[in-house]
């Protein structure tokens, strides 16, 4: 119940966006080389250009490795970083060189770690840790809790050891209670349990909205309506882009 | 089990009078009322061995001439009670419960409603336990004061002794245990009450809680307790008794303990659902119970709704429709009997009347329809009840912390408490039960299981009993469903205000003084420091009034009348001198020489100004007790009722709005900034600028009820800590107070001008 919840009481200019949990720190990312296009041999990938390989693998019984035009190590230097681990398409037809040493794995991805070449000087390793596959694997960090911090009643529980930030409730050692209050629903009406919802009890689709009824303005009421427009876009502009130092520089006019 | 008083009572004494002629210390029988009855020698149980009976042993002495607790020859009523006992389905298990009792500590019984087991397992521990010989009791906890009364009542009928001389009860206010008393029932509550003074509960050998899987927040605080008190004592036996299925959790929560399940007397019930949502639950609830009326064989109806007016609304137009489908189409007579909470006792008890007999000879049988709260769910028994018609609501407390507000909700209820419902039309032969939604809203909208008192409570009181117990810790304090952080920490920071706590969350001398009182922690603040104001006794009766259930009667006929008599009572400054105005009225000797008409031609409820009378004695004692001195102003004076209002705010100064500068009647709660309107009910006389409200009530709107004219100089005087200036953010509100920071400011500063 409560993790559906977790950020339903954050007011929204506190929401933090999306994945700006995971790390602190800035993710720097790096071009793709040729090598990197290569995991684990375990990892199946179902792009389509791989299991068209394959049927021609079974069908034409024999190896067809770099018959497909569009193999991967081709386009992977231009292509974004990304993808370089979440697509490697022909890595169960190239079978790994016999005599490379066993690949190193990643404790945390599981995924292999490429040997360091003997005329690179980039750290492997290092490059790995920064992949998104990698970073994606690692634990979060949730968003601290939304409580206020100086309340004396977090302060009681602080001193019996609850820490407001661990995601658990109070109570024995595991068996922690609920995280949040029970949330009240005022009912005003009448309507019988289930309505909203579909025989099986499951949401119905929202129905479609009425069409909008097309209104027609008079001259100067378009150009009023325009005008208003214009002043929301403007102040959207501002609220986005608008850059402190750049308008000190320009003055406030600009 | 209340249809089963022992009225041959008198007479079985009266031939036991004519036995006892001659000398009575010759008397065998009564050898224990002369000698210290320790081993209890001359009777059956002389022989036996605490802790290693047998159902046969404990069968022969039951079957005796003598009754082995109280040394009595047993009656003959006695012996008819006990043939129908023997028929009760745990009897048949009896061998199965002692050897578990005796080889464990701790023990989950489970028994569907109707197997006895709140009647009969309490004596066989009894006949296992011998409790007598250890000096010790044996106590059977409910969750409601009535089930206390009248489970205990029905115990000493069939022990065949007095009520509260073996067999007594202990309830709030109310005390029927003597000095010979073994078996004890109580509300969960008093046994809480109880573990605050004696923490070990030493004067217990067996301690069972029957009505666990209701989950009321005194036997959820019981069983964290018990789970600590059974290392300290070994000896202590527990018994959990539940009434549903879902034992296995109490098992998992009591470290494994073993479980016995005795199976109930039901009959199965037949389940139907809509095969569409209802637009209107409760339309949809009336249509169906005329339905059933036209077309189902004979038995009665229960009708499960939400709340007072609605049950009254439900059951007007079932009786209009009924006679109406008598005179058209020739059915059956129809009664309908509402039931709910707040109905007098007299009128609940219309419920067990009989089924109206048909017309005429031979024509359609008659139905009666019962239309009720939850209370019908678990706590009243109606035999007779074939049909039961469920649309899937009913009301609950529910807290949230954010705001500090309890508050009645409908809400859908649990799966669980919709089996109850069902289980409700097989207690005398298959029956039907009726659901007013679909199975897939069944499957995917209703939650397992209620959620416990614990999780929908303000926790106030709880952390003060808690910390009263000894247990600071309340992160860890092993509790089945842990309440969430922020109710605790709201608890804590509450009892903070209040000065029950002090900044470090130790108790208090204020603190524990409070947790002597069985009241909400403001209202004993309130009524310990009300001899500051010189008004303890008015406090006194005002605490008591605001324990009962409303005073004033409003009935739907006579609304205007009863408003023109609450009026005579009225004081422009607020509902909660109002009341005050009552009880002293009540109290006057005019009003004495007949209560039961004055409250009649004042619109009054006589059994709640009884009950405040009751409460308020009570409360006295704790308070003489305390050294609280008893006090009144002067009524001449000018402050008298200015001293009232001032003592109101050393309880409730968490509890006040500000009227809005926007719209009319409007208010704000303070710190919650919640928008509220005056309850319509209210006497208030002026747009008070600050008012303190005894109750938030959210329904339609949100309303404040039971509310006093309250002046902010005595909030910034009474309570500095919670109306600190700086805490609070720019706006009306903080002027407002500032303002009055000034005024006292100057009026201080005159003050002392003047003496110098």
């Amino acid at each position: 119940m409560a993790s559906e919840d977790e950020d339903y009481f954050l007011p929204p200019e506190q929401q933090r966006p999306f994945s700006s949990g995971i790390r602190r720190k800035r993710v720097q990312f790096v071009r793709s080389s040729d090598l990197d296009t290569t995991t684990a041999p375990t990892t199946s990938s179902s792009s389509g250009t791989s299991i068209a390989d394959k049927y021609l693998s079974i069908v034409m019984s024999q190896p067809a490795p770099n018959s497909s035009p569009n193999t991967p190590t081709q386009h992977a230097p231009s292509s974004p970083p990304i993808r370089t681990h979440s697509a490697p398409p022909a890595s169960d037809v190239i079978p790994p060189p016999p005599t490379a040493p066993a690949p190193e794995y990643c404790d945390v991805c599981k995924l292999p770690i490429p040997s360091q070449l003997p005329g690179d000087t980039t750290d492997q390793r290092a490059r790995h840790e920064a992949s998104l596959a990698h970073q994606i694997c690692l634990t979060h960090s949730h968003p601290p809790s939304h409580l206020d911090r100086t309340r004396t009643g977090l302060r009681y529980l602080s001193t019996y050891g609850w820490d407001p930030d661990s995601r658990l409730g109070l109570g024995a050692l595991g068996r922690e209670g609920i995280r949040e209050p029970i949330k009240p629903r005022v009912k005003r009406d009448t309507a019988g349990l289930g309505t909203g919802l579909d025989r099986d009890g499951d949401p119905l689709p929202p129905r479609p909205a009425p069409p909008v009824k097309v209104q027609k303005l008079n001259s100067k009421q378009a150009r009023n309506k325009a005008a208003e427009d214009k002043k929301r876009a403007e102040r959207i502009r501002k609220a986005f882009y608008q850059n402190d130092e750049v308008s000190k520089y320009l003055g406030e006019g600009v | 089990m209340s249809d089963n008083r022992s009225d041959s009572e008198g007479g079985a004494r009266a031939k036991r009078q004519k036995m006892d002629a001659g000398d009575p210390k010759n008397n065998p029988y009564l050898a224990h009322m002369y000698e210290n009855n320790n081993g209890s020698d001359n009777t059956a149980l002389a022989k036996f061995k605490r802790h290693q009976t047998t159902a046969a042993l404990a069968k022969k002495a039951e079957d005796g001439d003598i009754n082995p607790f109280s040394g009595r020859p047993f009656s003959s009523k006695y012996f008819s009670i006990l043939k129908t006992r023997r028929d009760l389905p745990v009897h048949t298990q009896r061998d199965e419960f002692l050897q578990l009792y005796q080889q464990s500590q701790i023990l989950v019984f489970v028994g569907e409603t109707g197997s006895g087991k709140t009647t009969q397992i309490p004596q066989f521990v009894l006949y296992d336990d011998l409790p007598q010989t250890q000096g010790k009791m044996v106590a059977c906890t409910q969750p409601r004061r009535v089930a206390a009364m009248s489970v205990a009542q029905r115990v000493a009928a069939e022990m065949d002794v007095k009520l509260g001389e073996e067999v007594g009860y202990s309830i709030r206010f109310e005390d029927m245990t003597g000095p010979k008393t073994i078996m004890k029932y109580m509300t969960d509550g008093m046994l809480l009450r109880e573990a605050m003074n004696d923490p070990n509960l030493s004067r217990y050998s067996t301690i069972m809680l029957d009505e666990a899987h209701e989950r009321t927040m005194a036997t959820d605080i019981l069983m964290g307790l018990l789970k600590e008190v059974v290392v300290r004592r070994p000896d202590l036996k527990i018994i959990i008794m539940s009434a549903t299925l879902d034992a296995q959790k109490f098992q998992r929560y009591f470290m494994d303990a073993p479980l016995l399940a005795v199976p109930g007397r039901t009959h199965p019930v037949e389940i139907f659902y809509t095969p569409e949502p209802e637009q209107d639950y409760v339309e949809a609830a009336v249509r169906t119970v005329l339905q059933i009326h036209a077309t189902e064989g004979e038995g009665d109806i229960l009708l499960f709704l939400t709340g007072e007016e609605e049950i009254e609304d439900a059951a007007r137009k079932i009786a209009l429709e009924g006679d109406e489908m008598v005179r058209e189409a020739d059915a059956g007579p129809l009664k309908v009997y509402p039931l709910y909470g707040s109905l007098p006792p007299h009128m609940q008890q219309r419920i067990f009347d009989p089924a109206p007999p048909p017309r005429r000879p031979g024509g359609r049988p008659g139905r009666k329809v019962i239309v009720s709260t939850n209370i019908a769910e678990t706590s009243l028994t109606i035999d007779g009840i074939v049909y039961v018609v469920d649309p899937g609501f009913s009301k609950q407390k529910i807290y949230n912390p954010r705001i500090r507000v309890e508050s009645l909700l409908v809400s859908p209820i649990s799966k669980a408490s919709a089996q109850q419902r069902a289980g409700r039309a097989g207690r005398t032969r298959p029956g039907k039960c009726f659901r007013l939604y679909t199975e897939g809203a069944f499957k995917k909208e209703l939650i397992e299981s209620t959620y416990p008192e614990i999780l929908r409570s303000n926790l106030s009181s709880t952390v003060l009993e808690l910390k009263k117990l000894g247990i600071d810790d309340l992160v860890h304090f092993d509790l089945m469903d842990p309440p969430a952080p922020e109710t605790l920490m709201r608890a804590l920071e509450e009892l903070n205000y209040l000065a029950c706590l002090d900044d470090d969350g130790n108790l208090t001398q204020l603190g524990r003084l409070a947790s002597e009182f069985p009241l909400d922690p403001a209202l004993a603040v309130m009524l310990i420091s009300s001899p500051e104001f010189y008004c303890s006794n008015e406090i006194l009766s005002i605490t008591a009034l605001l324990s009962v259930p409303q005073v004033f009667v409003r009935p739907a006929a006579q609304r205007k009348r009863a408003d023109e008599m609450k009026n005579l009572f009225a004081h422009p400054d607020g509902d909660h001198l109002t009341m005050l105005n009552v009880y002293h009225a009540y109290r006057s000797s005019d009003a004495q020489a007949n209560p039961k008409q004055w409250c009649h031609d004042h619109f009054l409820s006589q059994r709640a100004l009884q009950s405040a009378d009751n409460v308020r004695s009570q409360l006295l004692r704790i308070m003489e007790r305390q050294d609280l001195e008893m006090m009144s102003t002067d009524f001449e004076d000018k402050k008298y009722y200015e001293n009232i209002r001032r003592a109101l705010c050393a309880g409730f100064f968490m509890q006040v709005a500000k009227k809005d500068t926007g719209g009319k009647s409007q208010y704000l709660t303070i710190k919650d900034n919640q928008n509220v309107l005056l309850h319509p009910s209210t006497v208030l006389a002026h747009e008070a600028e600050w008012v303190l409200y005894n109750e938030f009530v959210l329904t339609t709107k949100n309303y404040i009820r039971t509310v006093t004219a309250v002046k902010p100089e005595w909030l910034l005087d009474i309570a500095p800590t919670y109306y600190d200036i700086s805490s609070f953010p720019k706006g009306d509100i903080r002027s407002a107070l500032t303002r009055a920071a000034d005024r006292l400011a100057r009026k201080e500063k005159m003050r002392a001008e003047k003496h110098r």
